[in-house]
């Protein structure tokens, strides 16, 4: 299931495995250095050098480290770079085919944005809505439908919620023929625009 | 709905850091390959750690600065953060469609509200989905009245909102003189 609120999933979890790996070598270090280990593994001596003097490599040993610095690396930059997006990862659809005239008339091809786009247009239509933001995610028959509406300051919200469900989420659904029933919407209010102090 | 901080800060630093230690790495151990001098001293650095022990101080301070350092990542990881969208009350009619605000809309529309009464000037509002705390700022009036009419306000447009959890209105008026 795609996350609807990325990357803080990612993040969370890489954090947490890299913060674990980090502990594990620390208390490690710690449990070797005061000798603590030393009844349960007799071979860690830690009176003995860590490194020898002069370190001697194998030919591979230099070439492993560069591979995995470089792939380490990449992982990194690519974890660096999906901070920068935050709208859920949508995707291309393929409507079935069509027969017209008993003949086969084609596979049609949607982007899920382009009807996220229809569907936000419609809410923006409504009273007391400024802007609308809309992304189906996933599987074509039953996307999850994830919504950002900004709202004037004082609108009634129980009517734009209700609106929504009532008349937004069926058009969408009949047009696209799709049975979804999990939708989740985020509300913004604007900011406040200037009321007028006259009187 | 309920959204938690998406810890991009953590995450960005750990990353980079990260991105960093392999970049410098990967450009020493080519240039060792190609019997250059590499970007850091590798033979410096083999000095400094060459005869250390796992009983010598040094390498006990690394190992508890590490371990520390893992500590927090974890703490950060696993601490769900204030939430950034707040879950609304399902609504007649619209039980399925899962409704939340975001926190900073709130706490403005919450001190819009303070700000309608009379007499205070500047409101702000803190709040963590339990607890909302009004500060208002008034040039006037009893400090105890505005108090209650600062709570009035800020509850009804909270009810007009609708969070799934009403939090505990706390109000502070300053700026008003107190009576003795």
């Amino acid at each position: 299931m795609a996350s609807a609120n990325p990357p803080a999933r990612l993040n969370r979890t890489l954090l947490f495995l890299i913060g674990l790996v980090l502990l594990a070598a620390g208390v490690f270090g710690l449990l070797f250095g005061l000798g603590v280990l030393r009844p349960v593994l007799p071979m860690l001596d830690p009176s003995v050098p860590l490194l020898p003097a002069n370190p001697v490599f194998d030919a591979w040993v230099p070439w492993v480290v560069v591979v995995a610095a470089v792939v380490v690396g990449l992982l990194a930059l690519r974890w660096l770079l999906a901070q920068a997006r935050r709208r859920p990862r949508t995707s291309s659809w393929t409507l079935p085919s069509a027969q017209v005239a008993g003949r086969d008339a084609g596979v049609t091809r949607i982007h899920s944005d382009d009807a996220a786009d229809a569907l936000a247009a419609d809410i923006e239509g409504y009273e007391g809505v400024q802007r609308a933001a809309a992304a189906l995610v996933g599987d074509r028959r039953r996307p999850q439908i994830h919504l950002e509406v900004t709202a004037d300051d004082g609108a009634d919200l129980t009517a734009l919620r209700a609106r929504i469900t009532d008349h937004a989420l069926p058009r969408l659904r009949s047009a696209l023929d799709i049975g979804s029933d999990h939708a989740d919407l985020v509300l913004r209010l604007a900011e406040e625009k200037q009321r007028s102090r006259v009187g | 709905m309920i959204r938690r901080p998406r810890k991009s800060l953590a995450a960005g630093i750990v990353a980079l850091v990260l991105l960093a230690l392999c970049a410098l790495v990967a450009v020493a151990v080519v240039q060792l390959m190609l019997g250059q001098q590499p970007v850091v001293d590798l033979a410096g650095l083999n000095a400094l750690v060459a005869g250390l022990t796992g009983a010598d101080l040094p390498v006990l301070i690394a190992s508890g600065v590490v371990a520390l350092l893992g500590l927090v990542l974890v703490v950060v990881a696993l601490r769900p953060g204030t939430p950034t969208v707040l879950p609304l009350a399902p609504a007649d009619g619209a039980e399925r469609l899962d409704t939340g605000i975001t926190r900073r809309s709130l706490n403005r529309a919450l001190s819009d509200a303070a700000t309608g009464v009379d007499g205070v000037t500047k409101a702000s509002v803190k709040s963590s989905g339990r607890r909302a705390a009004v500060t208002a700022h008034a040039a006037f009036g009893d400090p105890k009245d505005l108090r209650e009419q600062v709570r009035g306000a800020v509850s009804e447009r909270l009810a007009a909102v609708g969070p799934a959890r009403s939090p505990r209105v706390t109000v502070s008026v300053t700026g008003t003189k107190q009576e003795a």
